[in-house]
């Protein structure tokens, strides 16, 4: 399926900027997300949680919880049996069902602070969190290790003694914290700095960062006696939950309905499972429905976050500009069980290069902190930073402005990618230029002012993909779609529906389906739901005209072939076919009970094909001398979209993901206290940008299709994120001449650098 | 004696008795009256998720500010009317700002947009026209993770003020107001027995109507927590810091809601909320109004007042500084007497003041700037707008000659466990030249005068670096002013 540039520029829909069908709800708080639920004779649930960073679980007394009035139900790990290791797909970051089981309650040891030990099912939750101070549990507290270079030297506190490093041959066979070695590149890096001029290398860390989802997770399960169970949940994927959910708690896949309930933010934090299987193991025990909410504190102790790294980039260039080799070791934070995203981290690193020589080491480390989750671009916005700002320093010694340096190295159509296929087409270049002439990148600057520029890349995912069309007996359509609406897809989903169908997105209702209403949907993640459930609502619509020419023909009598299907009517194809009055949909739906019955479309794929995006960005700053604050004077961005189905919304990607970077740059960090436990589980602690933080946002949509989407769609929720931290260290360096090194750049790293270690 | 607390939502009177007023406004809301459209999402004040309007009378109507349901306890809202995301639609469908929401696409996953639509609503009660900062300001105590917020701001600025019905006039005021003047006149207690382990213990809320009832009750209830505004105790209770038996919410008198200019004294009641003193010192203490502006959002400064900062005596509190350079007086009283209490005397450690058990702070008296003095407050955090403070401080100079100091008072807060005076830098700069070198030379006496720690805020190596670098931006400051 393609369109060409003719059909593209007759399309009716998509492209404008419709109202979303579920506006009203959202602004009048109708809308139901995972803690609006109320169901008679529901309990609520509450965890209790580990105050210890690394410990051995002793021993666990609920009795006294279980005696408390208004208690129904507690568990601990003995009502969870225990899983193998078998390690499946979950998202954008694989995972092993022994892990799973161990992460949702802990079994021998906990392993961080907020590891979940027991659970209790009450009338009220002042009952429940009483009930929580009443269970004893006996610890014996052992050593533990935050701090990823920490973790991987010898001699660190071991998490699991049964971990050896995989992908590495070098590796002792003995216990230790690297999970796992991953090298990608290709080419000879060593020739490459050979042939160099100028070598920029340097060593960078950064700490984890919260998705900081604005609705904490939450869900409600039901268990009935015959077998059955219900859960509605704030996820971006009902089908992943149902399939661990069902897992953990040894019920049958097809058992377990999983409706999503309206989602209050993911960015990649709600891909997992976490009080999901423990709610319903509660309400087996209870006979009840039990409601599981976290709080923010939960939030921040044991969800989430993204890895924090330390790493090294090493970048050679001839004296001209041209890039020789470039290198680099990345060591990323898993958390308290493998599976950090580093292989992406690898894979993107050098991604916005043509590069003849190019290496990248991973090392994916666990340590005594909550298991990592995606987060928008996951792994691909950490090493940007690095790279990011080794690309500046380097444009600096050549003394080339920094947008013409990536110019003069962009990837683009043809060049062998940093991760190893050749590129289709791209809009890397196109990014640049707009940045380059836009009239912010000439705007004067002031004094401690200083603009930075960075530039970022995502591939972007498809996946598995079921989506039904139903054709009403009105004549109106009903699509429904199994990926969860995160930020507007119900817009972009009836638009692409129209658009095929030839009719007004006002008759077109979407609806996300529950796990038992569709086939198995991947979830909302990698920026595939615009692209994949589109594609998957185009091929749709696409049967559903198939069919609807085929009644026209049956009412005309004349073949199928001889129907079109134009502007949401069947015509005859030409007058050679018969004279025949159009058919509306409204007539054919109306007809439909004597034509053969229901009209429908579907479609089940796994979507391939997704387009990455590439971005460009230029941040302005001013940065405070005497405090070291910093504050964002400017912020211009450039990404594909391949093609913007609702342009607002695709605007609004940008600067939500723009924003996300700019707290990510200046403030947000997760702090541990020597006992290692989190001192900042709170919005008071953790900063996110409010919005006088914030300046405009000036948001570009660069448009080089995709070949392999229908309206030339790309996915472009994530790439924002990834430039943002490294176009305001460049910006900082702009404006004071010190290079910044580790994140957050908060006023005291900011002032440390400007002052030196006075 | 009443028993109950009155409160209308959304139109609708309630009484509420029993365990039901010891929690949070936004549970109530939720689990009592399963209205869910307000969101919790970090209980402690720092969202705006669960704002709602808060209706108090005034004037002869009700007067609408938006507020935070999360820290806001039943017991505190005797006699108010709130107006939830739901009771914003008018006769005439959604309200302006639900439909300019949808209009301008502020919503993406929608969960923080109920709280974003009543504190946008707040922001038209008065139909004043805004800028594009005076929206990014009002909007401060609102999260929103997804949309970057240009795209809020944009539908915040296309609203045409005059065209917003506003609260008072989609609410009659009235029948409310009459039934307000008929319960305001009783106190009120309410108590409900919890049990836990075999103890029974009875939980009490007190709402007397004077000053003198309050006091008295303080002194039958030594263990009782006193609440003006309650965004800090609230927040205590709803993390299971503290879980107080007894509390006395101090009451709207005249007396406590005072807020006057005598000659050269600016007069503070303890119930007057920081969003009225921000109006008030607009012109009058413009420096002050500077920090009242970045010093919380609307939700808490709808509720906080001066005298709860002081009688919390955080370290931190942003207000302390100024008070201590200025040499503001605090009035308590007790059973039979007031006294006053010079602040620079008030503090005797960590959280410890002077206030005895039978007392409690009715006032707060400040000696405004004289013309020759200059005034500088400073609050430097990790983000601009209503974060707790990494370091504060007030600068005061008084120079003869445009350059030789005649007096100067230094306070730095978040440098100590308590806000500091810095006597041994201030006497080293009196009859001092007011230049570069003595203020360099004084910043280095600063950092000897303080013991600051490292926290999650901040390392005491940077609070050092700042006590140091305060002076030479004051000096700039104050050099370029002239």
């Amino acid at each position: 399926m393609s369109i060409t540039e003719q059909e593209s520029a007759e399309m009716k829909v998509v492209g404008t900027r419709i109202s979303r069908p579920d506006g009203v709800d959202k602004v009048t708080g109708r809308a139901r997300y995972g803690a609006d639920l109320m169901l008679p004779g529901m309990l609520q649930g509450a965890t209790l949680r580990s105050p210890h960073a690394h410990a051995k679980l002793i021993s666990i007394d609920t009795s006294r919880a279980e005696a408390l009035p208004g208690v129904k139900a507690v568990v601990t790990r003995d009502d969870f049996k225990d899983q193998p290791s078998e390690i499946v797909a979950a998202g954008e970051l694989p995972v092993n069902y022994r892990d799973v089981v161990r992460n949702m309650m802990a079994r021998e040891k906990v392993l961080y602070d907020g590891h979940p030990v027991a659970a209790v099912a009450a009338t009220s939750m002042s009952v429940a969190k009483k009930a929580l101070k009443l269970i004893q549990v006996e610890y014996e507290v052992l050593p533990h290790v935050i701090n990823v270079v920490d973790a991987m030297k010898p001699g660190a506190p071991i998490l699991d003694e049964n971990l050896r490093t995989q992908g590495d041959e070098s590796a002792p066979d003995t216990p230790t914290n690297i999970s796992k070695r991953v090298q990608t590149g290709f080419g000879d890096v060593d020739a490459g700095f050979a042939a160099a001029d100028i070598i920029v290398e340097r060593e960078y860390d950064t700490e984890p960062v919260h998705q900081g989802y604005i609705e904490p997770q939450a869900c409600v399960a039901s268990y009935t006696e015959d077998g059955h169970a219900e859960i509605w949940v704030s996820t971006q994927g009902h089908f992943l939950i149902r399939s661990f959910t069902a897992r953990l708690c040894g019920l049958d896949v097809s058992k377990l309905k999983v409706t999503p309930s309206e989602i209050g933010g993911g960015f990649g934090g709600k891909n997992n499972v976490y009080g999901e299987p423990i709610a319903l193991a509660l309400s087996r025990k209870a006979h009840r429905p039990v409601k599981m909410v976290m709080s923010r504190n939960e939030v921040f102790r044991a969800t989430g976050p993204t890895s924090g790294a330390n790493m090294k980039v090493k970048v050679g260039c001839t004296r001209d500009g041209k890039i020789t080799a470039a290198d680099a070791v990345l060591n990323y934070q898993a958390g308290a069980f493998p599976g950090s995203p580093v292989m992406q981290a690898s894979m993107t690193a050098f991604a916005c290069y043509a590069l003849e020589n190019v290496r990248v080491v991973g090392f994916d480390v666990v340590s005594n902190r909550p298991k990592v989750a995606a987060y928008r671009a996951p792994g691909a916005q950490v090493v940007a930073f690095g790279v990011e700002s080794v690309m500046d320093e380097m444009a600096k010694k050549l003394n080339m402005d920094p947008v013409e340096f990536r110019l003069k190295n962009a990837a683009k159509e043809g060049v062998k990618a940093s991760f190893g296929p050749t590129l289709g087409p791209v809009g890397l270049v196109e990014c640049l230029e707009e940045i380059k002439s836009h009239p912010n990148y000439s705007v004067p600057l002031g004094p401690n002012q200083g603009r930075g520029v960075a530039s970022g890349f995502w591939f972007n995912i498809g996946g598995e993909t079921c989506v039904n069309m139903n054709l009403s007996e009105d004549g109106t359509v009903a699509l429904m779609v199994g990926t969860p609406d995160i930020g507007g897809s119900r817009a972009s989903m009836s638009m692409m529906a129209a658009e095929a169908l030839g009719i007004d997105p006002k008759s077109v209702t979407v609806s996300v389906g529950d796990t038992n209403a569709l086939g198995f949907n991947f979830l909302t993640a990698g920026s595939r739901t615009t692209f994949a459930s589109g594609k998957a609502t185009v091929e749709a619509a696409q049967k559903m005209i198939l069919e609807l020419r085929s009644r026209a023909a049956k009412i005309w009598d004349i073949s199928v072939d001889a129907v079109v299907w134009e502007e949401g009517e069947a015509r005859p194809a030409s007058s050679n076919a018969g004279d025949f009055e159009p058919l509306t949909l409204a007539e054919l739906a109306k007809k439909a009970p004597k034509t053969g019955g229901p009209i429908a479309g579907h479609a089940e794929t796994n979507v391939q094909g997704a387009g990455p995006s590439y971005a460009s960005q230029v941040a302005d700053v001013e940065v405070d001398p005497e405090t070291g604050q910093v504050k964002i004077l400017r912020f211009t961005v450039a990404q594909d979209a391949g093609k913007a189905i609702h342009p607002s919304y695709v605007e609004g990607q940008y600067q939500g993901a723009t924003a996300q970077g700019i707290g990510w740059a200046l403030n947000e960090a997760y702090i541990y206290d020597e006992n290692g436990r989190l001192e900042n589980p709170n919005f008071l602690d953790y900063r996110v940008p409010v919005a006088s933080d914030l300046p405009m946002i000036d948001s570009i949509i660069v448009e080089v299709p995709n070949p392999n989407h229908p309206y030339g769609v790309r996915g472009i929720g994530e790439t924002s994120i990834i430039p943002v931290t490294a176009a305001i260290a460049n910006a900082i360096e702009s404006a004071t001449g010190k290079r910044l090194l580790k994140l957050p750049m908060s006023p005291p790293e900011v002032l440390e650098a400007i002052e030196g270690n006075a | 004696m009443r028993d109950y607390v009155l409160l209308y939502i959304n139109g609708k009177r309630h009484q509420i008795s029993g365990e039901r007023v010891f929690q949070p406004l936004s549970d109530f809301l939720r689990y009592d009256q399963e209205m869910v459209g307000t969101k919790v999402v970090c209980a402690e004040g720092d969202c705006g998720a669960c704002s709602a309007l808060l209706g108090r009378a005034g004037d002869g109507t009700l007067n609408y500010q938006v507020f935070n349901t999360c820290i806001a306890y039943v017991f505190q809202l005797d006699c108010r009317h709130v107006v939830t995301v739901e009771g914003l639609k008018g006769h005439n469908g959604l309200h302006p700002v639900q439909q300019a929401m949808i209009e301008h696409f502020g919503s993406q996953c929608g969960y923080c947009t109920p709280g974003f639509v009543v504190a946008m609503a707040a922001l038209f009660e008065k139909r004043h026209d805004l800028t594009e900062q005076a929206v990014r300001d009002g909007l401060t105590g609102n999260l929103c993770r997804c949309t970057g917020y240009q795209a809020i701001i944009n539908a915040t600025l296309s609203i045409k003020p005059d065209t917003v019905e506003t609260m008072a006039e989609r609410f009659p005021a009235l029948p409310m107001l009459d039934a307000f003047d008929q319960h305001s006149q009783s106190s009120v207690l309410i108590e409900y027995p919890e049990s836990i382990q075999g103890k029974t213990i009875m939980k009490r809320s007190f709402i007397p109507s004077s000053v003198q009832e309050a006091v008295l009750l303080k002194k039958q209830h030594p263990d009782a927590v006193l609440i003006a505004g309650g965004t800090d105790i609230s927040v205590q209770m709803n993390k299971e810091k503290i879980d107080p038996q007894t509390v006395i919410i101090l009451p709207d008198t005249p007396e406590l809601r005072v807020l006057e200019l005598d000659q050269e004294n600016l007069k503070i009641g303890a119930k007057v909320r920081w969003s009225e003193l921000e109006i008030f010192c607009k012109d009058k203490l413009p420096e002050l109004h500077k920090i009242l502006k970045v010093f919380a959002s609307d939700q808490i400064k709808n509720c906080a007042t001066m005298a709860g900062n002081i009688a919390n005596a955080s370290p931190i509190a942003d207000s302390l500084p100024f008070l201590f350079v200025v040499n503001a007086e605090i009035e308590l009283t007790g059973i039979q007497n007031k006294r006053w209490v010079e602040i620079n005397r008030f503090f005797h450690g960590y959280k410890n003041t002077d206030i005895q058990a039978e007392e409690v702070i009715t006032q707060i008296r400040i000696p405004l700037p004289k013309p020759e003095q200059f005034l500088k407050l400073y609050k430097v955090s990790k983000r601009r707008d209503l974060d707790i403070s990494t370091f504060t401080a007030a600068i005061l100079v008084e120079m003869v000659d445009d350059q030789m100091i005649k007096d100067i008072r230094i306070a730095y807060g978040g440098v100590a466990p308590v806000v500091l005076r810095l006597a041994k830098t201030e006497a080293f700069l009196k009859n001092k030249t007011f230049d570069l070198e003595n203020m360099r030379t004084a910043g280095k006496l600063a950092r000897e005068e303080i013991a600051p720690i490292s926290d999650v805020r901040a390392s005491r190596d940077y609070r050092l670096r700042l006590s140091e670098t305060t002076l030479e931006k004051f000096f700039h400051e104050v050099s370029q002013t002239e």
